[in-house]
């Protein structure tokens, strides 16, 4: 089998063109094909190794002018539709029940998320101890707790006065009923809940780690605690932080379940305004375009974080960058 | 078997270890005296590495005992009992055992200097200044002073794993275990870390290396241990066990490695 040898370009092509017939080294692309019937192209006045004209893509457009149509359909009937009432809508968006339940929802979250993680830091800890009856403890919270509908826990907690009406012990006791309001219910709930799954991405996070990294540790006379903290946990942030942004938004939508308990959050406030003027889809409307504005703010400040993550110099310096950001 | 007159280093006795049913080290025996370089070579699967993890107390074992010094791996005699040691007295006793890892296993979010200091400031206590003083001088015996202050992944394979020399010997060891520190590097690089080894067994350093460099082991070791199946088959002065095998099971070997 003879090698075509690779043409060195258009320029050299044609300087052989006269001297050399049918050397393979003047073949163009476009020759190679036509020279098979002897007729030599002539026609072709751009450049035979120049970039490949681009591939049309004719269902792209399609599928831009048949979502386009359904776009426009969607919008018309929105804004035509006798029940949405834009005015009621817009009449309510900012008003002041509104902002405050907005506020509640906001501070159900954060505080939430918070506990969660510390409950999360701490079991998914414990987790790795040698000690049993911790582990056990550990993954008997973890099943209890994940496994327990979020809505069925809420009531649970909200009406623990029932079959727990006192809470502490001798002359440090108080009415559980003075405790438990919709509000700290819902925060006990949602961090409890929460906290469950946190355990479990914390532990895939330092599931994460080579084992390779903790015994080299040890090779240098590393105690566990100390294997952890300054090898495994710092490696671990950087897994930690994707699937921890996902259970914020999460959490920022499951806490719309407190309105059951009167929790006074977005969805309770807009619950107590339609159940007096029956603007029913216009109150959800306006609970929708808030929940759709918080998650896209978490969204943005979830890429924020990874982005932080994952730069040049590894997770260390984002930790010491984040630390100096919110100092 | 040994011929050393002083008490040696490192001494294994009576050592066995299964993993399941499968037997992988079947009552090893052998003594380190200080300043000898002891090469473990042998078919993969023999026990070598296993062995080297239970020096390091890595790996726990099912009988026998290990020793380096006065300490026993992974126990500690209280009212003349063994008695199994808790976490903190089993990272005493590794302080002095060194190990570097066929895999280089350098702490990844740290750079090479932090590398070879996050021991002596966490273990050792010791002062950021002085341990950053004595991390350079590490860095340097292995010839990588100018890249403190670069990351794992951007080294070679040959510069993380003369990082991880660095480190085992800042921590001043008393003898410094090696698990194939060559085999998962590219041909090239086997050299610069081969040299590096050299010129610590030319410095004293008592060294146990698991190794499949016959020429490094021929050259450099003071003796070679050659396991197979679990048990050492052949052990001797380096250059009578690479050049005059006398078991059949050495000879296969070392015909077969080449």
């Amino acid at each position: 089998m003879r090698q075509v040898a690779p043409p060195t370009g258009v320029v050299g092509a044609t300087d052989l063109a006269p001297t050399t017939p049918v050397s393979p080294i003047r073949a163009s692309p476009i020759e190679l094909v036509h020279n098979m019937s002897d007729t030599p192209a002539e026609t072709s006045v751009r450049d035979p190794f120049a970039k490949p004209l681009p591939l049309r893509h004719p269902s792209y457009w399609i599928t831009a002018v048949v979502v386009g149509i359904l776009l426009v359909m969607a919008v018309y009937v929105l804004a035509t539709n006798q029940s949405a009432k834009w005015d009621v809508f817009a009449r309510y968006l900012f008003s002041p029940q509104i902002m405050e339940g907005l506020w509640v929802t906001i501070q159900l979250s954060v505080i939430s998320q918070i506990l969660a993680l510390a409950i999360g830091c701490i079991l998914a800890l414990l987790g790795e101890s040698k000690n049993p009856t911790l582990r056990l403890f550990v993954r008997a919270y973890v099943g209890f707790f994940r496994g327990l509908p979020l809505l069925v826990l809420l009531l649970l907690i909200f009406n623990a006065a029932l079959f727990i009406p006192t809470l502490g012990f001798g002359s440090w006791s108080w009415n559980t009923n003075d405790i438990i309001t919709g509000f700290s219910a819902a925060i006990i709930g949602l961090s409890l809940h929460e906290g469950a799954f946190m355990t479990e991405v914390i532990r895939a996070g330092f599931l994460s780690v080579p084992k390779g990294q903790r015994e080299a540790a040890q090779s240098i006379g590393m105690k566990p605690g100390m294997t952890m903290r300054t090898i495994v946990l710092p490696q671990a942030i950087r897994i930690i932080i994707p699937p921890t942004g996902n259970q914020f938004i999460g959490l920022l939508k499951a806490s719309s379940l407190v309105a059951v308990i009167g929790g006074g959050d977005l969805l309770t406030r807009a619950q107590q305004i339609y159940g007096s003027n029956f603007q029913v889809i216009p109150l959800l409307f306006v609970v929708s375009f808030w929940y759709l504005v918080l998650v896209t703010l978490a969204t943005v400040g979830q890429h924020f974080l990874e982005k932080k993550f994952s730069q040049e110099g590894g997770p260390r310096k984002a930790v010491r960058a984040t630390q100096k950001a919110v100092a | 078997m040994m011929a050393e007159t002083s008490s040696p280093l490192v001494t294994v006795r009576n050592v066995v270890k299964s993993y399941g049913d499968v037997q992988v080290l079947k009552d090893i025996s052998l003594d380190v005296a200080e300043r000898e370089v002891l090469c473990l070579i042998g078919p993969s699967g023999s026990g070598k590495s296993t062995l080297l993890r239970c020096i390091n107390y890595l790996e726990r074992m099912d009988g026998g005992y290990i020793k380096v010094a006065d300490e026993f791996a992974g126990a500690v005699v209280k009212g003349g009992v063994l008695h199994e040691a808790s976490a903190a007295q089993l990272a005493d006793y590794r302080q002095q055992v060194g190990m570097v890892f066929q895999h280089f296993n350098l702490f990844l979010h740290l750079t090479a200097l932090e590398n070879v200091t996050i021991g002596l400031r966490k273990v050792r206590g010791m002062g950021k200044r002085e341990a950053a003083d004595r991390g350079r001088a590490a860095l340097a015996s292995v010839g990588l002073e100018h890249l403190e202050g670069s990351y794992p992944r951007n080294l070679s394979g040959g510069q993380q794993q003369r990082v991880a020399i660095a480190r085992a010997l800042a921590m001043e060891p008393k003898v410094i275990l090696f698990d194939e520190p060559t085999s998962a590097l590219d041909p090239e690089l086997v050299g610069e870390v081969l040299a590096v080894m050299r010129r610590l067994a030319e410095g004293g350093m008592t060294m146990i290396v698991v190794t499949h460099e016959m020429r490094f082991a021929r050259d450099v070791a003071s003796r070679v241990a050659f396991m197979d199946q679990g048990v050492i088959a052949e052990m001797g002065a380096a250059r009578d066990v690479i050049d005059t095998p006398q078991s059949e099971r050495t000879k296969t070997f070392l015909s077969r490695v080449g």
